[in-house]
């Protein structure tokens, strides 16, 4: 009989501590959301709270980053303690970026795999950045405009519907407000991080593909986002089903499919 | 061998003590901090002759919690709220009381946000690592009508009111 294995890369390349330090760093920045889901009692999430895509992103990144590829030379010393001494402020948004910084000296520096799971845990921070820190900066404009859309189909279909702002539905009987983790703006980044690790795992995708893909993913997921806020905004008990746990999760699988397979349709020679 | 062996132990107790720090931040016990702005400014309304009143002027949204104030002799409350998550509810909250509105963020202001609060959080952040004591952080609170600087019997406490000190838990 014979028996097959893949090999670790890990273990092949002794300890790779800038590795350990990559993935560690990752983890202390998600503490964050375990914690919350902690506090909010826990729930069905089979993932403690971290969204998946991120969870998917980085065990490619670490699979990636551990694999072949060498690096023109290692990262200095000071950058090693730097990142370290980042990680120690209880802060997730810190935490990332102090990924954002190592993945990005360990991308100039590395080729091949390595350079390329580099790139995905530097996409994974800058991503989560944007979603905690920026994304919050320009909450009324982004919330608004996704609004205004939704607000501007809705009235086609239901002429008492209006939008102000971020708010949009029947004054007199049910609004739904706009947050910002409920935007496209927010979601799409870690979907299309998803993606992009997905295909790299499955195969090389061609850059051409890859591009349209993009394309793909953001229109379907922004056309999906909007069919999902005008169910919340229709009605409340429109809002319920489609905010409460099947719609969630109806939603949650859809993305899941859509990254998938657009991730091995890329990966396809 | 022996650097590798301090590299990965320095490291480890770095990220151990990194993730450590942050349980302890993000695990601490909810301390409500709508209620104690809430609690704020109930202080603030009954000194200037406002009682609380159970039944709202209207029903808030799941974002917020908010509070009516009633006044002898004056028709119409005095609505108060705190603005939960990124105070999205904000623009809810001008709707609903028909668009005269303030919000506390350290000062008075007409638009929450998002990037002040992020700014003090950061320096509350900093502050708590140099050792100093530093409270929670307030929400967004949401008042109707906008407070004025010279107000009438009926229009709720002056803008100076609101201004003495950005309510903090206690």
């Amino acid at each position: 009989m014979f028996a097959r294995s893949e090999p670790m890369p890990l273990a092949l390349r002794g300890v790779d501590v800038p590795a350990i330090i990559m993935m560690g760093v990752a983890a202390n920045a998600l503490v964050v959301s375990v914690m919350n889901y902690v506090a909010t009692g826990g729930g069905m999430s089979l993932t403690f709270g971290i969204s998946p895509f991120q969870l998917v992103a980085i065990v490619v990144a670490v699979k990636l980053f551990a694999g072949s590829g060498g690096q023109a030379r290692a990262t200095p010393l000071w950058l090693d303690m730097a990142v370290l001494a980042l990680v120690l402020v209880p802060s997730s948004a810190v935490s990332w970026g102090a990924l954002a910084l190592y993945a990005a000296a360990h991308a100039y520096l590395a080729q091949s795999e390595r350079r390329t799971g580099a790139l995905i845990f530097l996409a994974v921070a800058l991503a989560s950045i944007w979603s905690s820190v920026i994304l919050k900066w320009l909450a009324l404009p982004v919330t608004s405009a996704e609004a205004f859309v939704l607000g501007q189909i809705l009235h086609l279909i239901r002429p008492d519907v209006i939008q102000f702002a971020n708010v949009v539905g029947n004054p007199d009987t049910h609004s739904l407000i706009l947050m910002t983790r409920c935007t496209t703006a927010d979601g799409l980044p870690h979907a299309a991080i998803a993606m992009v690790a997905v295909a790299y795992l499955l195969g090389a995708p061609q850059k051409s593909k890859l591009r349209t893909a993009f394309v793909v993913l953001a229109l379907v997921y922004a056309a999906a986002n909007l069919i999902r806020l005008a169910g919340m905004a229709w009605s409340a008990d429109a809002y319920a089903l489609v905010h409460g746990p099947v719609g969630a999760n109806v939603f949650d699988l859809f993305q899941a499919l859509l990254v998938l397979g657009l991730g091995n349709w890329v990966s396809e020679p | 061998m022996s650097t590798v062996v301090l590299k990965l132990a320095v490291v480890a107790i770095a990220l151990s003590a990194g993730a450590g720090l942050k349980v302890a931040r993000y695990g601490a016990p909810a301390e409500s901090p709508s209620e104690a702005a809430l609690a704020h400014a109930t202080q603030i309304m009954n000194a200037h002759g406002w009682r609380e009143v159970t039944k709202t002027k209207a029903a808030a949204s799941t974002l917020h919690e908010q509070r009516a104030y009633t006044r002898g002799g004056c028709q119409n409350p005095v609505i108060v709220a705190a603005l939960a998550g990124n105070a999205e509810g904000a623009q809810f909250f001008r709707i609903q009381n028909g668009g005269n509105v303030a919000f506390i963020q350290d000062d008075v202001v007409a638009h929450p946000s998002g990037y002040e609060r992020q700014v003090q959080g950061v320096i509350r952040q900093f502050k708590r690592l140099a050792g100093f004591a530093v409270r929670p952080a307030m929400p967004v609170i949401a008042i109707a009508p906008a407070p004025l600087a010279q107000p009438g019997a009926c229009d709720g406490p002056p803008r100076s009111a609101w201004q003495s000190k950005h309510p903090e838990a206690s």
